[in-house]
């Protein structure tokens, strides 16, 4: 018994180290660890991963939000449609078959990986003139410390944003993850929003979003805590000691190991829901 | 309004992670591990009335620091309407409020 729970908070660990080393949160790495190695079923391990996802991006987002790289209010306009989405995710989630999640969850594994395999550090920032954002007051502006200088910015297609944080929405919701690779992605390529501001602002969503599938996984009981409370603990310490770690963001060697790694993962994970492992 | 909101986060959080701590000593000192949790509820009634949450009993005061860090981001939700109130922001603060109402929907779904 104490062994399980050893070995379930230095899994935990690792997979908040790697998750914050990455950048992607830990969620996406603990499910497939307690349903491959620990023989959680799918629906506790997802309810396991949300915890988790909320306590590091209240952690991590009472440490961003001190700056004023945070856009706070692009962030709360847009977790109304992330929170539809993952009420609906939620709801779904006891709609599904157990082989099914594992398969839809391989799928969004295999994309977030190549997301991460694409990753640059900054796009090519073109605004154009947006009616929402205008009327609204988003734009905003920060000091970046590393280029010494004050960068202004003005979110474009918010429009298209509100989609795209539905799907995000919907997909934390069903799979217990902080989806946080989609969310950065779309500020980044939709709304054209710097990245600094795009990551900070996508873990200031990331506990909202959380929070109301967790409402929902709590009162149907997939939320297991003799597993929940070490899992949280150990991607809460894990996601400390990664953020201190030294990681040069261009090391491709590590990045393309990674990728590898869950490739295979969501493989293994898809035999299994066709029962061939 | 940062500050505040980053004070709100980190009570939550680390009182949250301060519990479980104590939580996962008792548990090694306990034994006590059940990787397929068997209680399943059907309704906010049945799981705040079921015999293991409202009873005093070691898998309820499991469920506290889960129930402190969901709130988390509800306590930030309500912290952000008092302040764009306070800064008369009317159409955040409507904004705001269709999120925090979004937030007990999703609670009350369920039921």
């Amino acid at each position: 018994m104490e062994l399980f729970l050893i070995c379930l908070i230095f899994v935990s660990v690792i997979a908040g180290i790697i998750g914050s080393l990455f950048g992607i949160g830990g969620g996406i790495i603990i499910i497939p660890v307690l349903v491959l190695l620990f023989h959680v079923s799918i629906k506790e391990a997802i309810g396991a991963s949300i915890i988790s996802v909320i306590v590091t991006s209240s952690a991590a987002a009472s440490v961003y939000i001190k700056s004023d790289v945070v856009n706070f209010k692009l962030g709360m306009l847009l977790e109304i449609f992330t929170v539809l989405g993952a009420i609906t995710g939620a709801l779904l989630l006891g709609v599904f078959n157990p082989k099914v999640l594992l398969i839809i969850f391989s799928c969004v594994l295999i994309t977030s990986s190549f997301f991460i395999l694409a990753k640059k550090k900054n796009s090519n920032l073109h605004y154009e003139e947006d009616r929402i954002s205008k009327y609204l007051s988003l734009n905003s502006q920060y000091y970046d410390e590393s280029d010494n200088k004050i960068v202004k910015y003005q979110p474009s297609h918010v429009s298209y944003g509100f989609i795209s944080m539905y799907v995000a929405g919907l997909i934390s919701g069903l799979l217990g993850i902080g989806s946080g690779v989609f969310k950065v992605t779309s500020f980044d390529s939709i709304m054209k929003i710097p990245m600094k501001v795009s990551t900070t602002t996508s873990n200031f969503m990331i506990g909202v979003t959380a929070c109301a599938s967790a409402f929902i996984y709590l009162v149907r009981g997939y939320i297991n805590p003799y597993i929940t409370i070490p899992v949280a603990i150990g991607i809460f310490f894990g996601a400390i000691i990664g953020t201190k770690m030294l990681y040069k963001q261009h090391d491709n060697t590590l990045k393309h190991i990674f990728f590898v790694i869950l490739i295979a993962i969501a493989l293994e994970m898809i035999f299994r829901a066709f029962g061939i492992l | 309004m940062n500050i505040r909101l980053s004070n709100v986060l980190k009570i939550f959080t680390y009182l949250s992670i301060a519990i479980s701590i104590v939580l996962i000593f008792i548990m090694v000192l306990k034994g006590s591990v059940y990787t397929h949790f068997p209680y399943k509820y059907n309704s906010i009634e049945s799981f705040l009335y079921s015999n293991y949450i409202l009873h005093f009993n070691f898998t309820s005061i499991l469920f506290v620091p889960i129930i402190i860090i969901i709130l988390a981001p509800l306590a930030r939700v309500m912290l952000s309407i008092l302040e764009y109130i306070y800064e008369k922001n009317i159409k955040f603060v409507f904004i705001t409020l269709i999120v925090f109402s979004l937030l007990i929907i999703s609670l009350f779904l369920i039921s």
